[in-house]
């Protein structure tokens, strides 16, 4: 597999300092086909890919839909198999651990989804929701669970009568801090935002993120945050990964990457971001084409086909990932 | 935050269900008549005039048989002088109870083998979904027919039969849901919780799978009674002297007695009819009902 070539470069910072350590994540999906279901082809919806996350940071993570970003997410909380690669969660080897010792694992990381409405049980009270991590993890007393649950519903903005209804009778923002109550239920240490504000409006949107912010100094929060917004990603971020076709091409500090893009694909995505100041004339880079099928990815370094600057060795070899300034990484033979 | 406007009345899910089921004309007229019908089955030996099972001789001692209606028997007699009318009413506890008892198992072995397939996938799916085709595949009345025949007939063994032979179709849509359901953010959620797989199946799949299975549920109540009708018309069902009204109907296939007799088969067989259509009613209405999109219809 070309994946195996390369290895992470995360050694500058010490790997006690960090809470979460992607190293070389690969998830194939088959894709099946004919009277025998034999596997036609995979889908490689996320290849090799390496971060790491450090304690109490928000690391954004951006690409178009369709580039793997969520499958990371569900592949590193162990929702989703993983093809190969390791995950290590506070030192513990994420994909190693037994059914059980997974369990208690589960209460350090938790996840907040894109869709409010599809994340909340419609057959169970707001108060159940919120309360079903803490009876599945010992808080077997009625009473304490309660009292918990109305705290909860506080921290995240919502009233303690609301514990008696049901998410249907919520707007999406409201349920949306259902999903968030329910996530920090466990008091986890690290949170996969799934893309937690895109289906809300925008207005609704500040909250959300004003909140999560909140949740983050008051709890000491690590948090993984998908998007493919990049204005919101650059807001919450501390870093930046950028993927594309299931690969990382670019990770780097917000303000390094957003300034600083080193590689085209990057450039090309920020060029895209709209200004709110019409005099303003700009550069736009306009890419060719559409995003090739993650099926049959193109060799080398996947952006070949659509970048300006492609040269030879960019269709033969896959780019290397590389720290070309001091945690700005990127994977392009032509960046410097 | 919205939530000091917030004034929508609050309102839980079976009330709703309710309220809705409650606006559905075919579906109350439905529930209506199948209260009346279990009313008549509890009440059956207050309510018949005669005792079913004995042919009613005159004051002389002379037999009754094949008696018109008239004002004495109001659905005349059968071959032996048994009242009619009586026989009909107490033959809806044989098929009511063969109907209730053949769904609940037919549910009950459906949802766990649904649930299990659905929820686990792999090779517990392919197992249990092609043991469920092989099932399938042969035709309904020849499997219970086939095992009629090796064991003795009776309600209790017709509700057996009727149950262990019905319930593929009611494992395919507990299946089917479950796969949609199992990929849903809240169970994904609840696996990232933590939740053990028991839980997930009982609390959060199950639930949301219930509109379709109590849907199908009263379907199967329908199809029931029609398979318990036709085991007894072919004999190989409820046994004299125990009226149900496919037996009636068995006992009504000669050319003289279809032809000049028609009080002997026309009321178990409207009895039937009237059952079936206000089940399935019943079945059409509760299935709008539970759609909590139709929420303010």
């Amino acid at each position: 597999m070309s994946v195996a070539e390369k290895t992470t470069e995360t050694a500058q910072t010490p790997d006690d300092e960090k809470l979460v350590v992607v190293d070389n994540l690969v998830k194939y999906f088959p894709v099946t086909g004919g009277v025998f279901s034999r596997v036609k082809a995979w889908v490689k919806a996320v290849d090799g890919v390496s971060l790491f996350i450090r304690p109490g940071e928000t690391v954004g993570l951006v690409g178009e839909s369709g580039c793997g970003k969520t499958t990371f997410g569900r592949v590193l909380l162990r929702l989703l198999p993983a093809t190969s690669g390791t995950v290590t969660m506070d030192g513990k080897d994420v994909f190693s651990l037994g059914r059980e010792e997974l369990r208690k694992l589960r209460r350090e990381m938790q996840i907040i989804f894109q869709d409010p409405y599809a994340s909340l049980n419609p057959r169970m009270t707001v108060g159940d929701i919120i309360g079903e991590p803490l009876l599945v993890h010992g808080m077997t007393s009625a009473k304490e669970r309660e009292q918990k649950v109305k705290e909860l519903l506080e921290v995240v903005g919502l009233a303690t009568y609301h514990m008696r209804r049901y998410p249907h009778e919520f707007s999406g923002g409201q349920r949306q801090r259902i999903g968030i109550g329910r996530a920090l239920a466990l008091r986890p240490k690290l949170i996969v935002c799934d893309e937690p504000v895109s289906a809300l409006d925008v207005s609704i949107q500040s909250q959300i993120l004003n909140l999560l912010d909140d949740l983050q100094k008051e709890f000491g929060l690590t948090y993984l945050f998908i998007a493919h917004d990049l204005s919101v990603v650059r807001h919450v971020s501390d870093r930046v990964g950028v993927m594309y076709l299931g690969r990382l091409v670019e990770m780097a500090s917000e303000q390094e990457l957003y300034t600083r893009p080193k590689h085209p694909y990057t450039q090309a995505l920020l060029s895209a971001v709209p200004v709110a100041d019409p005099t303003v004339r700009r550069e736009r880079i306009i890419l060719k084409g559409d995003v090739p099928s993650p099926v049959d990815p193109p060799s080398g370094c996947p952006f070949h086909p659509r970048c300006q600057y492609a040269e030879d060795i960019c269709s033969q070899e896959r780019p290397e990932w590389r720290e070309i300034e001091p945690l700005h990484y990127v994977a392009c033979h032509l960046a410097k | 935050m919205s939530s000091e406007q917030f004034t929508m009345q609050s309102e839980s899910y079976y009330r709703g269900v309710v309220r809705r089921l409650r606006k559905n004309t075919y579906g109350m007229v439905g529930l209506g008549v199948l209260l009346i019908l279990v009313l008549v089955a509890i009440f059956a030996p207050y309510i018949a005039p005669y005792d079913p099972n004995l042919p009613i001789p005159t004051p002389e001692g002379r037999s009754r048989r094949w008696q018109p209606p008239s004002e004495r028997h109001i659905l005349g007699t059968d071959s032996i002088g048994r009242d009619v009318l009586s026989r009909v009413i107490f033959a809806s506890r044989v098929s009511l109870s063969v109907g209730l008892v053949a769904t609940v198992i037919t549910i009950t072995i459906g949802i766990i083998i649904g649930s299990l397939a659905g929820f686990f996938g792999g090779w517990v799916d392919t197992v249990l979904m092609r043991f469920t085709d092989t099932i399938l595949c042969f035709p309904v009345i020849f499997l219970c027919i086939a095992l009629a025949t090796m064991i003795r007939p009776s309600i209790l063994n017709v509700m057996l039969i009727i149950g262990l032979v019905y319930w593929t179709r009611t494992a395919r849509i507990v299946r089917a849901e479950f796969l949609r359901l199992r990929e849903m953010e809240f169970s994904q959620a609840a696996v990232a919780l933590g939740v053990r797989p028991g839980r997930i199946i009982a609390r959060h799949l199950l639930p949301n799978a219930m509109s379709p299975i109590i849907v199908d549920a009263t379907l199967r109540v329908a199809y029931a009674i029609l398979m318990e009708a036709t085991l007894s018309f072919l004999g190989v069902g409820v046994q004299e002297p125990i009226p149900s009204w496919g037996r009636m109907l068995h006992q009504a296939t000669s050319i003289s007695v279809l032809d000049g007799r028609a009080w002997l088969w026309v009321p178990p067989g409207i009895a039937i009819l009237v059952t079936v259509l206000s089940i399935n009613f019943l079945g059409d209405a509760l299935r709008d009902a539970l759609d909590p999109k139709l929420k303010n219809i």
